[in-house]
């Protein structure tokens, strides 16, 4: 690499959204969102039409912006998206493929796009389309390729000239269980080992839940919330989780007994007990009454309940949808 | 001994320049045809009419004198000549045109494409660009490249000045009137390709345009001669006269048929302005 | 490997027996028998394992190549008056665009035999049980995916069928209608419904049931309660995590003890076990734990969710 010293100036935020407000015609899409995120993995959740697929086209400096700012690493979108979109992949919900090439070519392509010398881009596309895992099917036509294949695709595509921010649409979309997982697993690991920034847009808080640990809810344009998943203080009971098999009165009985009480939820029981000693009084009754545990689980904070929680705050849980 | 990383590795810069990306669009769109044994044939076969010019050529600067006693259209190696030979071209450039240019933008709309591109550090004029240096390119490579070759294969054979004297501002002539119509050409047919959905559409609507109207202008001028200026490609040629000099090829006056042709163009940038946007607007 | 049927519900309102569908020399499905008592069932499968052909089988819109699908006994293909009882919600959304959620409500309820007040209390009561809202009036064209699939299964919910099949209804749904409906066949299966539903996020499936049908390139793989299921899955050991505050202490001591076949830290510094003999280790090891008073504050069970099964049973 040339050695060029860049002035970097320090910000506070890598990306940075100031009273965004857009609208199409005159259908506002978002009024006055704003937030700033750190480089990490976040979700973004919330209604069809709630804009969040125009919130990722403004991030990539797509929307003309009539108010607000919007500051990507650094760069002003008003003046500078390119020099933003260089150190951006974006992933589209629907399309995205470049019709008559092959994997690689495509990756390649679009890699030279992004800024990167031709055999850089070339030698990359091999390398991202290994990662993603369709080294068999890189010379394939991209036209050809299953749902499956075309998402890795798409995200080899924003991955190919090695940004720092991943902006992906409903990555996990008409993917099978198997698909599903392996995706999930890209992201988890681009973003806990890799170091990438990550919006991930989805419907799915299931997806979420996997890769991020923050999320920023939309709706109906405006940002309802934006929160972490944190870990509760300890107070002085605790919740567990407790899911088995065996004479259930038997066990119920032996945890009154030891001055516990449970909640049935579903298939599992809710037991309040004191945080210190709780687990092992669970135990004890567990053994006295011969049930067998399968699992028992301090009860989390989980990002299902923040997501739903956020939601139903905000009013009335009845989404527009 | 190092253990290098085994999943994703990040990009280490190898110092090489990178390529602008109107250029790199428009490599690749030139690129892609070129592959086809077919297209290549048709190249070849485009440039026979060349073939015959630079016999026509030859004999002429041979017989000297004699060659005034044949005279007529055919054999006027002066500019005239040269517009009469880009009129010869007239169908090379349609077919070519068609195959090569009208799944340029339409291709990339189908499935979301064109936001991939937009989605990179480059505008929507570094787009266009890309896109229309592709046509140019064929355009050229039937019109003003076999020119040039006549005028260089002219100069090598001429024995006398006059025949030097004749050629001299020939290509410079051809220039100007390429990069006039071949502007024109392009971006018709790029606004073409870019409200057309199917790539067989944009192409059927350009040989409706090209042949069609000539077609129908002909038939009309019957009638008035005046609306000769309804043909689409035969005001493209008339406009040449502009540049070559001599008389005009239909009733139209030639300052007429230059202004018909930047109309044209002007159209088909507006249009295009309107097309290419990073954001649909979806009512 | 496949796992025999554990249970076989005494009640079947649905069966199954050696159902087929070839498709030229392509086979859809293969030779399945099933029976399916009220309740929520879920099925599930690869893209392409066969699982919209055996939707449409079982709902009657396709007949099999071979084998009989029977509602309470009786041939669906011989009565046509058993369709009644079935309620369909396709995967692919084909819907009359030109149409108001409420006017393609109010057809559909028609089309099913339906006169005058019944039709438009019917499809009022489908449009509330959806939570379509405001939006029944608008037209389908304008539709969000989310709201086309709500209008598909208000479609399939409208004649109050016995039976209902839900083809991927979540698909499309943003998180807080995902709840509603999920709610809903949940509802429907308590009530006493047959309800089989499709979905390719296996945890929206868990929430929904513990009762999954599995079917691989055509197969029936497994069916019954996920639980059962991964413990009839005899040569994956059951991977039990604990966390304790004294890891080694902990491993050691479970080391020694002949349940176990393995143990090791993991990365997390969880104490993680592996045992062939899954339901006995549950049934000893608050014992084992309290006898060296070792302490744990938390034992997970790695493998017995959906994922892990579907994994084991398709190869992951």
């Amino acid at each position: 690499m040339q050695a060029t010293t860049i002035a970097v100036k320090p910000v506070a935020a890598a990306i940075a959204v100031q009273d965004l407000t857009f609208a199409y015609a005159a259908t506002p899409v978002l009024q006055g969102v704003s937030f700033s995120l750190e480089k990490r993995a976040v979700g973004l959740l919330g209604p069809n039409g709630s804009g969040k697929t125009t919130l990722l086209r403004a991030l990539l400096g797509h929307l003309p912006l009539k108010r607000g700012a919007v500051s990507v690493m650094g760069c002003d979108m008003a003046h500078d998206a390119r020099g933003a979109r260089r150190r951006l992949g974006w992933m589209p919900e629907r399309g995205g493929i470049l019709p008559g090439m092959s994997g690689v070519a495509m990756v390649a392509y679009l890699g030279e796009l992004g800024g990167m010398p031709p055999t850089d881009a070339l030698q990359r596309a091999h390398e991202v389309l290994n990662y993603v895992g369709l080294a068999d099917e890189r010379y394939r036509e991209a036209d050809t390729y299953s749902q499956g294949m075309r998402q890795r695709l798409k995200l080899a595509q924003a991955l190919v000239h090695d940004p720092d921010w991943l902006l992906l649409d409903e990555p996990t979309s008409g993917l099978d269980p198997r698909g599903r997982v392996s995706m999930l697993e890209l992201m988890r690991d681009l973003a806990a080992n890799k170091g990438f920034g990550i919006i991930l847009s989805t419907h799915l808080l299931a997806d979420v839940r996997e890769v991020c640990q923050e999320i920023l809810v939309l709706r109906q344009g405006r940002l309802l919330s934006h929160g972490r998943v944190e870990v509760a203080p300890p107070g002085a009971t605790a919740q567990f989780l407790v899911e088995g098999f065996g004479d259930e009165p038997v066990f119920l009985a032996a945890l009154e007994a030891a001055g516990l009480t449970a909640t049935r939820r579903e298939r599992l029981l809710e037991i309040t007990a004191p945080a210190d000693a709780g687990a092992r009084l669970v135990l004890a009754a567990a053994s006295a009454s011969g049930f067998a545990l399968r699992r028992l689980q301090p009860r989390r904070e989980t990002l299902e309940d923040l997501f739903y929680q956020l939601v139903d705050d905000a009013g009335d849980a009845r989404s527009k949808d | 001994m190092p253990v290098y990383e085994r999943g994703y590795r990040h990009w280490e810069h190898s110092g090489h320049r990178a390529r602008a990306p109107w250029w790199a669009i428009a490599r690749r769109g030139i690129a892609e045809p070129l592959k086809s044994r077919r297209l290549l044939f048709l190249l070849a076969v485009a440039w026979v009419p060349a073939i015959v010019k630079g016999g026509i050529l030859y004999f002429t600067f041979q017989m000297g004198e004699l060659s005034r006693l044949i005279g007529g259209k055919w054999t006027d190696i002066g500019p005239r000549g040269f517009l009469t030979y880009l009129g010869w071209q007239s169908p090379f450039v349609l077919i070519l045109l068609a195959i090569v240019g009208s799944g340029l933008i339409s291709r990339d709309r189908r499935e979301n494409g064109l936001a991939l591109y937009l989605s990179r550090p480059l505008g929507v004029r570094d787009y266009v660009l890309g896109k229309g240096a592709v046509v140019m390119f064929y355009y050229f490579a039937v019109t003003l490249l076999p020119v040039w070759a006549l005028c260089l294969f002219g100069y090598l054979v001429t024995s006398g000045a006059t025949g030097l004297q004749m050629l001299l501002l020939i290509p410079l002539q051809a220039l100007a009137y390429c990069l006039v119509t071949g502007a024109g050409f392009t971006l018709v047919l790029l606004a073409l390709s870019s409200v057309g959905q199917r790539t067989v559409f944009v192409a059927l609507w350009w040989v409706l345009l090209y042949a069609g109207t000539d077609g129908l202008a002909k038939i009309m001028s019957l009638f008035s001669p005046a609306l000769e200026i309804l043909n689409f490609p035969g005001q493209f040629l008339n406009a040449g006269i502009v540049f070559f000099g001599g008389e005009p090829l239909c009733e139209v006056p030639p300052a007429a048929s230059l202004l018909v042709v930047v109309a044209y163009a002007l159209l088909g940038a507006w249009v295009l302005r309107r097309r290419i946007k990073p954001v649909e607007v979806v009512a | 490997m496949n796992v025999a049927p554990t249970t076989v519900a005494p009640a079947a309102v649905l069966r199954a027996e050696r159902v087929s569908k070839w498709f030229g020399e392509v086979i859809a499905v293969n030779d399945c028998t099933l029976a399916l008592g009220p309740g929520v069932t879920g099925l599930l499968g690869l893209n392409g394992a066969g699982k919209t052909t055996l939707f449409k089988m079982l709902s009657g819109l396709i007949t099999p190549s071979q084998g009989e699908v029977l509602i309470r006994g009786h041939r669906l293909r011989r009565d046509v008056g058993l369709f009644r009882h079935v309620g369909f919600c396709p995967e692919s959304d084909a819907l009359f665009d030109w149409l108001t959620g409420r006017e393609f409500l109010m057809l559909m309820v028609r089309l099913m035999g339906y006169d005058g007040t019944e039709v438009a209390a019917r499809s009022e009561r489908a449009l509330e049980l959806v939570h379509l809202g405001d939006a029944a009036d608008r037209r389908i064209g304008a539709y969000s995916k989310g709201m086309r699939q709500k209008i598909k299964m208000a479609q399939a919910l409208a004649h109050d069928p016995e039976i209902v099949f839900l083809d991927e209804p979540l698909n499309g749904m943003d998180p807080v209608s995902r709840r509603e409906i999920v709610a809903l066949v949940q509802r429907l299966g308590d009530e006493g419904r047959c309800v089989v539903v499709s979905s390719h996020i296996l945890p929206e499936i868990e929430t929904m049931t513990r009762s999954i049908v599995l079917i691989h390139r055509g197969k029936l793989m497994a069916e019954g309660d996920i639980t059962e299921i991964r413990d009839a899955i005899h040569d994956r050991p059951t991977i039990v995590a604990l966390t304790s505050t004294e890891p080694r202490r902990l491993a050691s001591s479970l080391a020694g003890r002949d349940l176990v076949r393995g143990v090791e830290i993991d990365e997390f510094g969880r104490v993680v076990a592996r045992t062939d003999h899954a339901v006995n280790f549950y049934r000893e090891l608050p014992g084992w734990l309290l006898a060296e008073s070792l302490p744990v504050d938390e034992i997970e069970t790695l493998d017995d969710n959906l994922q892990a099964v579907f994994d084991y049973l398709v190869g992951g």
